[in-house]
């Protein structure tokens, strides 16, 4: 993960967790608030404060002196939500640049003769 | 929770500090960045009782810097240690001694992350060596403030992060450090709090991320644009 020092750091660690967990490399628990912050190299309250935000948001649980886990079915449900948000990007640029949602599915429907 | 009030420290006609008050809560780690000569060794110096405030005051858990903090805070100074003639193993074991919360395991821990040459005397070694084993000497105490006097300084670029690295595994959340440099790009991801100082006053002060979030840029993006521009 490369941290981009110039925006929060904290929202960073949230989005970096959700993403391993849709990619299926964090199945069940996830790395201690030491580690993770000295696999960063930042601050271990920064850390703590991703886990809770993550917590907040029903992705993850925690118990002390367990750890933190993520909850069932999050990583199917994160990986729906993930991919609706990139769509919305995706979309919202495209109709800022002035093109319209007929011309943005043909541009999609494009994509395989493009590859 | 160390409290500054009003702080002033003039040194003949010139004032290295001007009027500083600003509060730092227990187990916060906090960077003092600026250019040199802006006062932070000055600011570190009065709070560890170094020396004494020309106006205004400093309270630390409510009392006055005085022996009692000394057992309580480690200090790092940036000047070079003067004991060249011992070995270094030596010197840590000597050093030890004056303190009742030395942690063992955390000098081997550090020693080893380091590779502190511990047979070999203190004047043979390399500059980065030295400045590793102050903070072995530093950083193996259970204290429970900790103030850094630039301890990048005088390391080369490819070795900041591992001294940066040795600093966060030393580093427990209910201690608090404040950790002063010049150096700022490869230490401010440590830091949740960061004090801008300029000609001996604090132009900018606060959390971070919440920095990061309000200018748009990196603390050491704020140092070099905002401080210089």
């Amino acid at each position: 993960m490369k941290i981009d020092k110039s925006k929060p750091i904290w929202r960073q660690i949230v989005r970096e967790i959700k993403e391993r967990i849709s990619r299926g490399e964090i199945e069940h628990d996830v790395p201690t608030v030491r580690a993770l912050a000295e696999e960063l190299s930042v601050n271990p309250n920064t850390v703590a404060r991703a886990y809770r935000e993550l917590e907040r948001e029903g992705i993850v649980e925690s118990w002390v002196g367990r750890g933190t886990w993520v909850k069932q079915k999050s990583s199917s449900k994160l990986k729906e939500k993930m991919i609706n948000d990139v769509v919305d990007e995706f979309v919202g640029s495209l109709v800022s640049m002035g093109l319209s949602k007929k011309e943005i599915k043909k541009l999609v429907r494009q994509i395989d003769d493009r590859n | 929770m160390i409290e500054i009030k009003n702080l002033v420290k003039r040194y003949d006609d010139v004032c290295a500090v001007n009027d500083i008050s600003l509060n730092i809560e227990d187990g916060s780690f906090v960077g003092l960045v600026g250019p040199n000569g802006s006062g932070k060794t000055t600011l570190l110096k009065l709070i560890f009782g170094f020396c004494r405030p020309t106006e205004g005051e400093i309270k630390i858990d409510g009392r006055a810097p005085g022996i009692e903090l000394k057992s309580k805070a480690a200090f790092y100074p940036e000047n070079d240690s003067t004991y060249h003639w011992m070995k270094a193993g030596d010197l840590i074991k000597w050093y030890s001694h004056f303190f009742s919360d030395w942690n063992k395991e955390k000098e081997k821990e550090l020693i080893d992350f380091f590779q502190i040459p511990l047979h070999r005397y203190v004047e043979h070694l390399s500059k980065g060596l030295r400045i590793r084993l102050k903070l072995v000497l530093t950083l193996s105490r259970d204290a429970k403030t900790f103030l850094l006097d630039e301890p990048l300084s005088g390391i080369d670029p490819a070795s900041r992060k591992n001294i940066m690295t040795g600093i966060l595994k030393a580093y427990r959340e209910d201690q608090t450090f404040i950790f002063s440099t010049h150096i700022v790009s490869e230490a401010e991801m440590l830091f949740e709090r960061t004090i801008f100082m300029k000609e001996g006053n604090i132009i900018i002060d606060g959390q971070s991320d919440a920095l990061r979030e309000k200018y748009g840029k990196s603390m050491d993006q704020i140092f070099k644009e905002e401080l210089y521009g």
